[in-house]
Order: C-alpha cells, then sequence, then structure tokens
C-alpha cells in the first residue's frame, strides 16, 4: 500500500513543474527513506522554491510511520516527515480515536529565493539600518559617485517562511463538534524596497535596497459545530495577529545636492527613513447554518462581522531635517469593520429543473479618524504648507457590495443539460472617482453527453457594467485641505487626467465564450480539447485601458492500453493583449493642460499595444516493468512565453522596445525499483534549461540610472541538473 | 487541473504560486466543496483570501492604495503572470492605465528609455516602484505619495 505525496522531497518538487502532472512520487506508507543528492547548480533562481541554491551533495530524509488499523480499537496515530534536512521539510503528527477526537501538530517550510547576483554599496543590506563606507564620496547623480564600484558588495534576496500548526477536533455529542486550531508562522529574510531621498525638479535621489523581512503572524480559529439530520449551524471565531519586527527602515543618503536644506545631503551624514508595515490584529465572528425542507429545498447562509485595528506609532515627517508644525496624532487609530452576508436557496422543481438563488452582501466601513498631514516630500525638503498641494488628508475607503444571482438548470433527455443564470452586483466606493458601479451579467451554458465516448459544454456569457457620473475631482477634494481646493480653479481640481477611466470603476462590456470536449475513441484513448476567448472592452476610455483580449486553447491526448505503460501529451496556446491610451503633459514649466478637450494637442496622445504570447508543451510516459518491480517515469516539457509592446503616437518621440522572453524546457525522469525484503531504490533526475530577457534588467548596472541606485541583477538564464537517489527501508 | 486547463498553462508561466512545486495546493485558497464567493474561495474575499499569507498587506494603513483595497487582482493574477510578482501586465504601463497626471505619469515610455537610447527611472529596475515603492500603502506621516 503506499500514499501519493504531494510534498515529497525537493527533487521531487522539481519533478512536479514538468507540465505532465499525472506523475507524482510514491512512497510507501509506514517507510523510512534517505536520500543523497546532488545539484550541478549554484543558482537562486533553480532552486528558488525547492532551497537547493548551492552546487554540491545535498541529502534529505522522509519518513511515514503509522499505526496498523484493528477492528477493536478505534485509536490511531501517523508521524510524518518530508524533506527533512532541507528547507522545504516538514513533519505531521496526528493522534486520534475514530469518532471522538483528532489532534494534530504539523510544520511546514516554504523557501522563496529571489536573486543572488545583486550589488549595493550599503553596510548592513537587509538590516533594518543601512549605512555607506567611510570613503563614500557623495554627488548629485549617480555618475559622480566616485567611490561606488569600488564600494559594491554582493546583495540578495531571499525569504523563508515557517508556519507551525497545531488544530483539535473533538465529538462533543451525537450532534455537537468543536474545532479549533493554532498557527504560528514567521517570515525572515530580505526584499527589494525603493528608498527615496529628496528631489531636484520632481526626480528623486534614491536606491532600491535589500529591506528586512522579519514578521511574525498568529492565528487562532475556534468553532462549534451542531450537525442534525436537517439543519447544520456553527459559530465561529477567528483572531489574526500580525507583528513586523521592523519598524522602519534607515539608509544613509548617497546624494549632495546644492538645493537641499542643510543637514539633508550626504557631507551632513542624513539618513532617511520609511515606515515598514505597521503591526495589525484582527479579530471575526461568524454564524453560518443551512436547513434542508420538506420539499428538498436547502436555505443556507452565513453572517460574520471582522474588526481590523492598526495603531503603530508614527515615525516623524523628517529624520534629516525638523518639521515645524508635530504631527496631529501619534498613531493612526486605524479600525476597518466588515460584515458580510450571504444567502443561498436552492429547490429542485421538477425532475428536470433545478432552482438556485444566492444573495450576498459585504459592507466595509473604514473608521479610521482622519487629519492633516504636513508632509516632507522625501527627507530633504521644507514641511508643506497647509495650503499647498503637499498638504495631504488621509482618505477612507469605504466598500459597499451587493449581489443577487439565479440559476435555473434544466435536464434535457439523453444525459443533457443546459443551465441559464443571471447575476447583479452594485458596489458603492467613496472618496474615489465613482461613487456606484453596477453590473449585470447573463450567461447560457449547455452540457451533453453522448454515451460514453464523449462529453463536453459550451458556454456563453455576457456582462456589461456600467458606473455613475465619473468625477475625476473627488479623489482630490478627498484627500487634500479643503481650504487649499477652494483655492483651485478648472485643471487645477484634477490629479490625474480628467478622461482617463480607470479600468475598475469605468463601464465595462465583458464577453465569452468557451468549451471543452473529452473524447473516448476507445478505452484506452482519451483526448479533450480546451477553447476560450474573452474580450473586456471599455467604451468610456479615450485614456487608460481600452480593452483586453483574452485566448486559450489546449489538447490533451492520453493513451493507456493497460499493458504495463502509459502516456499523455498536451499543448496549450494562450495569447493575452492590452491596449491602453495616454496622453503626455509635460515640457517647460507651464504644460498644456489636460482640461478642457479644446487645448488637447492631438500630437501628444498615445497608444500602447501589449502582447503576451505563451505556448506550453509536454510529455508524459509511465512504465511498469519487471513484473512491477521497476516503475519508470519520464516527463518533457517547454513552456515559451514573450511580451512584446508596440507604441504609437504622432508627435511623441518614441522607439521600438525589445520583447521580454522566458523559455523554459525541463526534463524529469523517476525510477523505483523493489530490492525486496521491503527495500526499495528510488532514482530521480531533473534537468532545467531557462533562458530569459528583459529589458529592465539586462545590462542595467548599478548606476544605469541617474538617480537611483539598482542591485544590478540580470534576468536569470541557466542549465541545471539535479540527481537524487534514495534507500526506501519498510518499516514494521 | 483536468477541467481548468488555462489555469495548468498560467502556472507553468515565470511567475507563479508554488503549486507545480507542491509547496501549495489550489484548496489553499479555493474551496470545492462550495463557497459564497464567485471563484469558490476559501475566505469570504479575494483580500481576505489573499492576506491570509500575506498578511503584511491587509492594513490598514494610513495612505491606503484604493485599487487595493478595492481588490488584489485589480493588479496581480494569482494564476501566473508573464510578468514578475504576478502583475497582469508590465509596469510602467500596468501604472499608467491608472495614473495619468503632468510629467512622468502621462509620458510614453519606449525605447527611447532603455539603453543604449536612454535611462528612464520610470522603465529600469523595478519601474514605478524604484520610488513609489510602498504600493501596498504607507504608514509614513510623509508618505501620501507611497514613496516613505
Amino acid at each position: 500500500m503506499t500514499r501519493r505525496y504531494s510534498h515529497a522531497l525537493p527533487l521531487f518538487t522539481a519533478v512536479l513543474t514538468a507540465p505532465v502532472l499525472a506523475q507524482t512520487v510514491t512512497i510507501p506508507e509506514n517507510s523510512l527513506a534517505i536520500g543523497l543528492g546532488l545539484n550541478s547548480l549554484d543558482s537562486y533562481r533553480f532552486g528558488r522554491f525547492t532551497g537547493i541554491t548551492d552546487d554540491g551533495p545535498f541529502a534529505a530524509v522522509q519518513l511515514d510511520w503509522r499505526s496498523t488499523p484493528t477492528a477493536s480499537d478505534a485509536g490511531y496515530w501517523s508521524v510524518t516527515g518530508r524533506n527533512l534536512g532541507l528547507d522545504t521539510g516538514g513533519f505531521t503528527l496526528d493522534y486520534g480515536r475514530s469518532g471522538r477526537f483528532r489532534f494534530f501538530l504539523r510544520g511546514d517550510q516554504l523557501p522563496h529565493y529571489r536573486f543572488e547576483d545583486g550589488k549595493t554599496p550599503f553596510r548592513g543590506s537587509g538590516s533594518a539600518l543601512q549605512t555607506l563606507p567611510a570613503n563614500w564620496v557623495g554627488a548629485n547623480s549617480s555618475a559622480g559617485l566616485s567611490t561606488l564600484d569600488a564600494s559594491l558588495l554582493p546583495m540578495q534576496v531571499d525569504k523563508q517562511r515557517q508556519r507551525l500548526t497545531t488544530g483539535l477536533t473533538m465529538q462533543l455529542s451525537d450532534a455537537w463538534q468543536f474545532a479549533g486550531e493554532y498557527r504560528h508562522e514567521t517570515k525572515q529574510g530580505e526584499e527589494t524596497l525603493g528608498a527615496i531621498f529628496g528631489s531636484t525638479g520632481g526626480n528623486p535621489r534614491g536606491a532600491l535596497l535589500a529591506r528586512p523581512i522579519d514578521f511574525e503572524t498568529d492565528t487562532i480559529e475556534l468553532g462549534l459545530n451542531r450537525t442534525g439530520a436537517r439543519s447544520q449551524y456553527s459559530f465561529s471565531y477567528n483572531a489574526m495577529l500580525f507583528s513586523n519586527h521592523d519598524a522602519s527602515l534607515s539608509w544613509q543618503n548617497p546624494f549632495n545636492n546644492p538645493q537641499w536644506p542643510s543637514g539633508a545631503s550626504y557631507r551632513d551624514g542624513a539618513f532617511g527613513q520609511m515606515a515598514l508595515e505597521p503591526d495589525t490584529r484582527s479579530s471575526q465572528l461568524q454564524f453560518s447554518g443551512a436547513h434542508t425542507f420538506d420539499d428538498g429545498g436547502r436555505l443556507s447562509g452565513s453572517l460574520s462581522t471582522t474588526r481590523l485595528e492598526q495603531d503603530d506609532r508614527f515615525l516623524p515627517y523628517s529624520s534629516a531635517l525638523a518639521a515645524p508644525v508635530p504631527l496631529p496624532r501619534t498613531d493612526l487609530a486605524g479600525r476597518v469593520d466588515t460584515l458580510v452576508a450571504s444567502l443561498n436557496y436552492s429547490r429542485t422543481l421538477s425532475r428536470r429543473l433545478l432552482l438556485r438563488l444566492r444573495g450576498n452582501y459585504t459592507d466595509c466601513d473604514n473608521k479610521t479618524p482622519q487629519a492633516l498631514n504636513l508632509r516632507v516630500a522625501g527627507d530633504a525638503a521644507n514641511q508643506a504648507d497647509p495650503l499647498s498641494i503637499n498638504a495631504r488628508r488621509n482618505r477612507l475607503y469605504d466598500l459597499q457590495t451587493s449581489r443577487i444571482e439565479a440559476d435555473l438548470s434544466l435536464r434535457l433527455g439523453g444525459a443533457r443539460r443546459l443551465a441559464f443564470g443571471l447575476g447583479h452586483e452594485s458596489k458603492d466606493r467613496s472618496s474615489v472617482d465613482v461613487a456606484r458601479t453596477r453590473e449585470d451579467t447573463g450567461y447560457l451554458k449547455y452540457n451533453f453527453t453522448a454515451g460514453s465516448r464523449a462529453n463536453g459544454w459550451l458556454k456563453l456569457s455576457h456582462a456589461e457594467r456600467d458606473a455613475t457620473a465619473y468625477d475625476s475631482t473627488i479623489p482630490l477634494r478627498a484627500g487634500h485641505n479643503p481650504d487649499f481646493i477652494a483655492t483651485l480653479i478648472g485643471d487645477e481640481l484634477f490629479e490625474n487626467d480628467p478622461f482617463l477611466r480607470r479600468y475598475h470603476l469605468t463601464d465595462r462590456d465583458r464577453d465569452e465564450l468557451s468549451s471543452s470536449v473529452n473524447f473516448f475513441p476507445t478505452d484506452a484513448l482519451a483526448f479533450s480539447v480546451l477553447a476560450k476567448r474573452s474580450a473586456d472592452d471599455y467604451p468610456d476610455s479615450t485614456v487608460g485601458l481600452l480593452d483586453s483580449r483574452r485566448r486559450n486553447l489546449a489538447f490533451d491526448l492520453s493513451l493507456n492500453p493497460g499493458t504495463g505503460w502509459q502516456a499523455s501529451i498536451y499543448y496549450a496556446l494562450d495569447d493575452y493583449l492590452n491596449r491602453q491610451a495616454g496622453y503626455a503633459r509635460s515640457g517647460g514649466g507651464n504644460p498644456t493642460p489636460f482640461y478642457p478637450a479644446s487645448v488637447r494637442l492631438p500630437g501628444n496622445a498615445w497608444r500602447v499595444k501589449s502582447t503576451d504570447q505563451v505556448s506550453t508543451t509536454g510529455l508524459g510516459i509511465d512504465w511498469d516493468l519487471l513484473d512491477s518491480r521497476l516503475q519508470l517515469g519520464l516527463d518533457l516539457s517547454d513552456a515559451d512565453a514573450v511580451t512584446t509592446t508596440e507604441s504609437a503616437s504622432s508627435g511623441l518621440n518614441r522607439a521600438p522596445l525589445p520583447a521580454v522572453s522566458t523559455l523554459i524546457k525541463n526534463v524529469s525522469l523517476t525510477a523505483n525499483y523493489d530490492l525486496g525484503s521491503d527495500r526499495e531504490l528510488q532514482l530521480n533526475y531533473y534537468y532545467e534549461d531557462l533562458n530569459s530577457s528583459d529589458w529592465a534588467l539586462d545590462g542595467v548596472t548599478t548606476n544605469t540610472l541617474s538617480n537611483v541606485l539598482l542591485p544590478g541583477n540580470s534576468s536569470p538564464a541557466y542549465n541545471g541538473h539535479l540527481l537524487l537517489v534514495s534507500y526506501v527501508l519498510r518499516l514494521h | 487541473m483536468g477541467c481548468h486547463l488555462e489555469k495548468r498553462s498560467q502556472l507553468n508561466l515565470r511567475s507563479h504560486h508554488p503549486l507545480l512545486e507542491g509547496l501549495m495546493t489550489c484548496t489553499n485558497c479555493h474551496n470545492p466543496h462550495g463557497s459564497d464567493t464567485q471563484s469558490l474561495l476559501a475566505k469570504a474575499s479575494i483580500n481576505d483570501t489573499c492576506t491570509e499569507c500575506h498578511s503584511e498587506k491587509r492594513g490598514p494603513f494610513l495612505w491606503e492604495h484604493e485599487p487595493v483595497t478595492d481588490g488584489c487582482t485589480n493588479c496581480h493574477n494569482p494564476h501566473g503572470s508573464t510578468q514578475s510578482r504576478l502583475l497582469s501586465a508590465r509596469p510602467p504601463f500596468l501604472c499608467q492605465t491608472c495614473h495619468s497626471d503632468a510629467f512622468h505619469p502621462s509620458t510614453l515610455y519606449s525605447g527611447t528609455g532603455i539603453p543604449p537610447a536612454g535611462a528612464a527611472q520610470q522603465m529600469l529596475g523595478s519601474s514605478c516602484t524604484n520610488c513609489h515603492s510602498q504600493v501596498h500603502g504607507s504608514n509614513h506621516p510623509s508618505g501620501s505619495r507611497l514613496t516613505r
């Protein structure tokens, strides 16, 4: 008897990156597997989710040990370990008595290695305080930083998530059950973060740093459930506490600038400071229930209320310069209350007709107090005047969503079914350009089965979203001092192009046509096709997203002649297209206004078309040889993705952009050989060849930008081999 | 995956959650047995589902970014993307679908902004987030432009 593991050894997880997902690695129950492996490549990307980032040998252990079920004893226990000794290692302890209780303790790890080829002049990279070397020479731009090259140190970015979960379920009586779970998660490592200091003429000076990640999240879930013959209901409580052990990031300003006030430049020993994610806490109470009526109708619903709070102490306006006007508050006292209610009803109206009704209401109410903050732009600027654009009031984004849906399913003759559905959604928002959007949706779906040799479906759907009046002055009014707003006229009242229509707020027509057909010409052969096309149009947009198109086509063929081998092959082609428009408003100290339309210059209008083309091909073969003593599996895959961006304008300077591409090929081979006497030998081999290009990274060094220091990491390109041999011993 | 073949393709893209690597499963985010949400999400909303693991992005922040509050999928495709960080389109063009103020937000970015023709800080490195790095929200009193 064997058990399938989705969390197998890291090599096995690599195997799963092969496109043929049917192939998973099996290990026997009650067994101990000791594996020794070899990695050919020193690469963060190659080992980004496995944690095997260093070339050379590695070892991993996996364990499955469990009690033997007996007719006289309802108790059971199990101990499992996977990938022990590696970054992906985990374990599960399980103990219980059937029908009485179950207790478990589980540990999981999830690494994420991003890149290791970055460079930075900062000492303490990855920490909350980052400084420059003593011989640093400050300048107004990166070209003048004469000691930069000699100061560079390696910069890597990776994270490790570790989670410990424990839970208990108890059957309190025939009807009542208790369930409790507690999770403690830590996330540690680094992430990139742009750290900006000062500016001249709207051009900030800064550096992309490796910031520290040191998070803890504690979650507790408690539930009481009652299960009756016709009714089920539950009460639950959920709480989450998030803690960030680094409240801020401070870094030494690498730049000097004659326009900045005294005390703000490198020569003054100035430090910049950013606020990192604040500690938050949330608690939720929920009731849910369901009841089945005599006529077969079923009513279910839930009601939950959630409170989310945050009161971390604010940092000062500026760490470099004194701000004459103090902060309006010492902390946010942030609070968001969310109410969610849902009600569902379904009933079989006749032998052929099924009705489903669904309703959902969500009210997200931001009760955070508002205040006027006199910001300091960067750390090298004077504090804003209360009657200026830089005096900002925090906006509160409330969101109320109501949705109702109705579906009718009609069973036709010959195992065919026709379904029809309508829906309506209304969203009310505050502090944004549109107060309310309404969306009506409808679909028609036809399912068929042609004997045992074919089945499939065809679905057509349409949705129309309408927005109330689009008022681009609302965000500016909501986020600034009303006394300052009163001084503005005409074009000054917009903080965005007034002809822009933000795609999640404006009118939208959405059409989708999809179909899938499965053929089974013989018992050994199966063939599937999926085709899908969707289109989003934004009819009111003259600036912003104009339309999006999605096309997906996939073929699957599998062969299982029942003679000790099986094979499958698939091919998928996906196209994604976005078209957007813009209007360049720039140049000089008095650029041509956006508004009204009559003053706009046709030559300043531009369009961009972005296209993703993705093709994925996979082949998988499994063999069962030597009277099942030897099992072989081979997977090959090829995934090519190319992004192109084309621009057009009659009057603006522009040039073609090269394509961005990622080409991945991989091969995985697995072999299990039964040595007899409860022993097994497993061999796993994985090969990956990745080539990518990205104009944002390739050829870009630390000082390519004149105002922002970059890590200079490049897009990945490599080929790597991973080999693992495991000796498996059955436990008794 | 047998019925959601387009999702299988997305999971093979350069930026994806580690499902194919066996470190996550579909049920981390979806409840196949039924849910009150349209995509059978395991939690009450898209944001509640995402912040179950990305709790640091939950807020509330002093300066919120409205599309984030509205829904993570305004900018991210959780099943996979050709762009880094599961972004649904490439910056700066993604950002410019919502931001077109005077000067750099409204500028047409093209091959003139990359070497050897030029070096625009809105295109290279992390694009717009070279400076507007607190794109999920800022708690700094001077962070209204999501730069602090």
